[in-house]
């Protein structure tokens, strides 16, 4: 293999570590979910619900959905951790999010489901 | 009392079974008053029948902070009542998951409603269904148990089914348009315009069952 070659193939298996490992993970997007509304960022924690979802709704509802959800986080003292267990293989992926709080409120569990629309993980309600 | 005239044997005898029979009563209505916790408990019609629309929503993340809000129900799954000699069962399409079967399935309704599979209720019903257009529908609806979810959500398409889609097609194999002018909506990557599940209950041909 000459020179030329080599540096090719490093190129392209550099690539494919760089895009599947940009990827976001279904774990890691449940846990970008949480962390956005918190922050109130909610156009990008709409970012993470699924089209089917958005569709249904509209933005201004979930919006509302969503920012009722940051102020009891807020209440709550904010997040103090996210664990997410997710089951499943191919195009869905079902698990717990298990949401801990720096304040006094309980720990929440929630289910939570996952397609993948386009290649990104998103959130999506259980049938 | 009627214990007057036992033995001292007997009396002992009739004072534990009084006791038992006491007991049992006590515990059960302790068990019936017990706090359900977060188990929600949904009371079943006393007339199903064959036909009948059963809507949920699921117990997740989205259904409990997104699909709650506002006053419309919104429901993210439907199935239809069929009774069978053994009980009364809704027959519904899921997408496969780790705990659920893929595609057209029967199952009993006691499970379909179950606190871990439902945050909400409701039972509907089409004004105007009669003996002849419900045993149409569950003749339709038995033939359909084993045919795969329909991922790509195409009501051109009856060798896949999606919730709403089976049961639009359920009532219109009998004869009852009932869901033809409803709203759709537009899928990022599904073609055909989707009928979602809390959009049949909008129907102007569907009554809520107490």
């Amino acid at each position: 293999m000459n020179a030329r070659r080599k540096w090719v193939a490093t190129v392209l298996l550099l690539s494919v570590i760089l895009i599947t490992g940009c990827a976001k993970s279904p774990e890691s997007t449940v846990r970008s979910f949480y962390r956005a509304v918190e922050k109130g960022e909610l156009t990008e924690a709409r970012s993470y619900v699924s089209s089917q979802i958005l569709q249904m709704l509209g933005e201004a509802k979930i919006s509302v959905a969503l920012s009722g959800e940051t102020e009891k986080i807020g209440k709550c003292g904010g997040i103090k951790d996210i664990d997410v267990k997710l089951e499943g293989k191919g195009q869905v992926r079902s698990g717990i999010a298990v949401v801990t709080f720096a304040g006094q409120c309980p720990p929440s569990t929630e289910k939570v489901k996952m397609i993948k629309e386009d290649g990104k993980w998103k959130l999506t309600a259980e049938k | 009392m009627a214990s007057g005239n036992l033995q001292p044997k007997n009396k002992i005898i009739y004072f534990i079974t009084l006791f038992l029979i006491l007991g049992t009563f006590v515990s059960c209505e302790r068990e019936a008053n017990a706090p359900s916790g977060e188990f929600k408990v949904f009371n079943i019609p006393e007339n199903l029948s064959n036909g009948d629309l059963v809507f949920r929503k699921g117990t997740d993340l989205i259904s409990r902070c997104v699909l709650s809000q506002g006053e419309s129900p919104r429901f993210s799954h439907v199935g239809v009542i069929v009774l069978s000699g053994s009980g009364v069962f809704v027959v519904h399409s899921l997408p496969g998951g780790t705990k659920s079967v893929n595609g057209v399935q029967m199952e009993p309704l006691s499970s379909f409603i179950s606190s871990e599979n439902a945050s909400e209720v409701a039972f509907y019903r089409a004004v105007g269904v009669n003996k002849r257009s419900r045993a149409d529908i569950r003749k339709y609806l038995l033939k359909q148990i084993g045919k795969p979810f329909d991922e790509k959500f195409q009501l051109s398409d009856d060798s896949r089914m999606y919730c709403s889609e089976l049961v639009v097609k359920a009532f219109r194999n009998a004869g009852m348009n009932i869901f033809e002018k409803l709203p759709t909506i537009k899928v990022m990557l599904v073609d055909e315009p989707v009928l979602p599940p809390g959009y049949l209950c909008r129907s102007y041909h569907l009554r809520v069952i107490n």
